[in-house]
């Protein structure tokens, strides 16, 4: 009685101070999917860079069969999807849905076991792969056991998301709840026919490939991209009014076109099949324009403070332009029979993970972690910095990715070139891609540390345990926070 | 747009009709592929890896190599040409070698006559297909034994990385297949298949390079990457070895992984992707019995 009590003031308490809601352990909830997309980032990028150092400097870490390149690298991919962009995708996702509905988080409880859960399998799947347990299909590294864990902690977390839409007070959806919803969809889809054709009862041969393909291009297109475009859409949205036919158009194509755009040509699969994927990529620059077009009016007249959590979600979709673009060049076979298997390959993918997922999240838990813990950061300051750190770190990888790749894969297609020498052309532009690399982790790193010095000082101001533990009745108050 | 289910619906479309093309499609196209019976040796092709070499496949997997290797050839065009093998047993060689001069293949008499007598030899080469089969006809028409040639070509290929670009056949047998997205290393779908003086063991060719001396240079090559091939980026899997005696011995992983690597051949003419016809030799007149 007591503590509902206590929860019923809480409410009434953040209604009279304008203060969302966002229920009874929903604070938490969020916090603990972000934090442990923080925690996983920070994983992510310790393995990328070594992975990235490993490429010119084989000598790294060469005793520790853990850490060489052939673990290191789908650990560094796994961290960053499941552990990083799916969690902090995912708290924002019920951020947006609780505050855009003006309802609170629903279920909240499930939430926590879901990220647990989720949590788990991601430890076991990232130890798996360096214990030499990977699958070896890619993105789908885990074995089947992490897996079937992250997929009932992802119905824990999804399913109260569902729950708090569906409650939601305010009824016409803005389109960053569309991508959102759209996310959710697709996830376990995706998730489910990928581990049960690759991994419980694989199909044969070159079938795995183009199963393979479907689920790489799904989770890019239809889970990572849509996560991110909510963020970017929320933030644009949020200062102006958003043309709804361009984005519900630009929706749809990309929900539509999606899934089929992961096979490039050579692969060894039936022709028809390369060159109906090569269409779809084409097709994916459909969306990525008109969401440009609908979204970047919003940066115009310094309505979003670029250099701020606002400039993220600018580096973001600009980030999925590129990544449009570049997939879709990639998918002519004249084009693809040189930069194919080239370090261009892995810009594209930095565009996408990095780029377009990467900077839109971080965005977002600028965002959503002050208003959560109802605590402003430490060092705002800080948030230019990380957004310059990052923002020139992801051009400078990017960009030596792209000339790596465009070097290396010329010199691979004059075929007086010994192989080894063709490899060691773009290996300077691989230095400078470590050096971007570096500079988007130590952006990251403020980031880390504007986190702990808020989680900090809200233990100064209460009993931040007793909150963690507790739930909303014991939320520190307002206090310095935002009004 | 304001309806949940609406969206879902919307997706759920959307992804069924991807799930069918990427995944249903293929299967129900390739998923009941069998083995293709060669003509030339009636063998099966692809057979099952030994015991050894599919424990070689897991490691392959297991240490990532697929991150660094791809295993899939590419091959962007086909050139056609025109042989000359020879001269039929009733044919005229002047007629043969009106031919050559009036449609350009020989400068001249000498020349057309030096062509007959060093057959099989390519009159005319990366030409269109009608071309090549016109001039083949035409050959023959003149008394000459003539065919039609083709060359595959690619990059891939003029590395010697393969003899035709790798098909779906090829993979019917591997549990996981390894088609890889990064070269960081060279192709290995027919590792097994090259020449191994040319590009595998370039320390050491002769006509004595065996298969012992083969899987020696692989042992050394996966201890020690740099010992054999200076520069390459490729670390060092000495875990796989043991210490004994002061020296590297492979343990029965790496034994597993150097078989895997040597069954790794594409080397097979299929319907779909067939390799080229090496030249016949000229037939020589003996005094064995008919056939």
């Amino acid at each position: 009685m007591q503590a509902a009590a206590s929860q019923s003031n809480a409410a009434s308490n953040a209604a009279s101070n304008g203060v969302h809601d966002f229920g009874c352990l929903g604070p938490q909830a969020i916090l603990y999917l972000a934090g442990a997309g923080v925690f996983w980032l920070t994983a992510a990028l310790f393995l990328t860079l070594t992975a990235s150092l490993q490429l010119f400097a084989p000598g790294f870490m060469e005793g520790c069969p853990w850490l060489h390149f052939g673990h290191v690298r789908p650990a560094a991919q796994a961290a960053f999807i499941y552990g990083f962009a799916s969690q902090a995708g995912l708290a924002f996702v019920l951020w947006l849905f609780s505050c855009e509905g003006k309802t609170a988080v629903k279920a909240a409880g499930p939430v926590l076991l879901g990220t647990f859960l989720w949590n788990l399998g991601v430890t076991y799947g990232v130890t798996k792969i360096a214990c030499c347990g990977g699958t070896g299909f890619q993105w789908l590294e885990f074995p089947l056991g992490a897996s079937r864990l992250m997929l009932i902690g992802y119905l824990f977390v999804a399913v109260p998301a569902l729950m708090t839409h569906r409650a939601r007070t305010v009824w016409a959806t803005a389109p960053s709840q569309w991508f959102a919803l759209a996310a959710l969809f697709a996830f376990p889809w995706l998730f489910i026919t990928a581990n049960w054709l690759l991994l419980a009862e694989p199909v044969r041969g070159v079938v795995q490939v183009s199963t393979n393909a479907w689920f790489v291009a799904g989770l890019s297109n239809l889970w990572l991209a849509p996560l991110a475009l909510s963020v970017v859409l929320h933030g644009a949205g949020s200062v102006s009014n958003l043309n709804r036919g361009m984005l519900a158009f630009a929706f749809w194509v990309l929900v539509a076109v999606g899934a089929w755009t992961g096979l490039l040509p050579g692969a060894p699969v039936p022709a028809w099949l390369s060159s109906l994927s090569g269409a779809f990529a084409v097709a994916l620059v459909i969306p990525a324009v008109f969401i440009v077009a609908a979204v970047l009016p919003a940066f115009a007249g310094g309505r979003i403070a670029l250099f701020g959590a606002g400039g993220f979600g600018f580096v973001a979709v600009k980030s999925f332009a590129w990544y449009a673009f570049l997939s879709a060049a990639v998918s002519f076979p004249a084009v693809n029979s040189v930069l194919g298997f080239t370090p261009f390959m892995d810009a594209i993918q930095v565009s996408l993970l990095f780029g377009l997922a990467g900077m839109a999240l971080l965005g977002a838990l600028y965002r959503v972690l002050p208003d959560i813990l109802d605590a402003p950061l430490p060092k705002p300051g800080w948030v230019t910095l990380h957004f310059l750190l990052s923002g020139a770190g992801l051009a400078l990888w990017i960009g030596a990715l792209l000339v790596a790749g465009v070097a290396r894969g010329m010199e691979l297609n004059d075929v007086s070139k010994p192989f080894l020498d063709a490899m060691a052309t773009g290996r300077p532009f691989l230095v400078l891609a470590l050096a971007g690399c570096a500079l988007f982790t130590a952006g990251f790193a403020l980031f880390g540390f504007n986190f702990a010095l808020q989680l900090w000082s809200l233990r100064t101001r209460c009993n931040c345990a007793e909150w963690l533990a507790a739930g909303e009745s014991s939320k520190p108050s307002a206090a310095g926070g935002r009004s | 747009m304001n309806q949940g289910p609406f969206i879902f619906l919307g997706c759920f479309a959307a992804m069924a009709l991807s799930w069918f093309g990427m995944v249903l499609a293929p299967q129900l196209q390739l998923g009941g592929a069998l083995p293709v019976r060669l003509e030339e040796t009636n063998a099966l092709y692809p057979s099952a890896r030994p015991g050894l070499a599919q424990r070689g496949a897991e490691v392959y997997r297991e240490q990532g190599c697929n991150q660094c290797h791809s295993q899939q050839v590419r091959q962007e065009s086909v050139a056609f040409g025109t042989r000359l093998n020879g001269m039929k047993e009733d044919g005229d060689a002047n007629a043969v070698v009106a031919a050559l001069l009036h449609f350009k293949l020989a400068p001249d008499e000498k020349s057309a006559a030096q062509m007959i007598a060093k057959a099989p030899v390519t009159v005319e080469q990366n030409i269109a297909v009608e071309r090549a089969s016109f001039l083949a006809a035409k050959l023959s028409d003149a008394g000459a034994n003539a065919a039609v040639t083709f060359t595959n070509l690619g990059p891939d290929l003029s590395r010697g990385w393969g003899s035709r670009f790798s098909a779906a056949q090829d993979y019917l047998y591997d549990a996981t297949v390894l088609t890889g997205d990064r070269r960081h290393g060279p192709d290995l779908a027919n590792i097994g298949a090259r020449q191994p003086g040319h590009f595998a063991a370039s320390w050491k060719f002769a006509s004595t390079n065996g298969v012992d001396e083969l899987r020696a240079w692989h042992f050394k090559h996966l201890a020690d990457p740099r010992s054999v091939s200076p520069g390459s980026t490729m670390p060092s899997y000495k875990w796989l070895f043991e210490e004994k005696g002061g020296k590297l011995r492979p343990k029965t992983d790496a034994e597993a992984l150097v078989a895997y690597l040597m069954s790794l051949r594409q080397d097979v003419s299929l319907p779909n992707a067939p390799l080229p016809a090496p030249p016949q030799p000229p037939v020589v007149a003996t005094n064995a019995p008919a056939q």
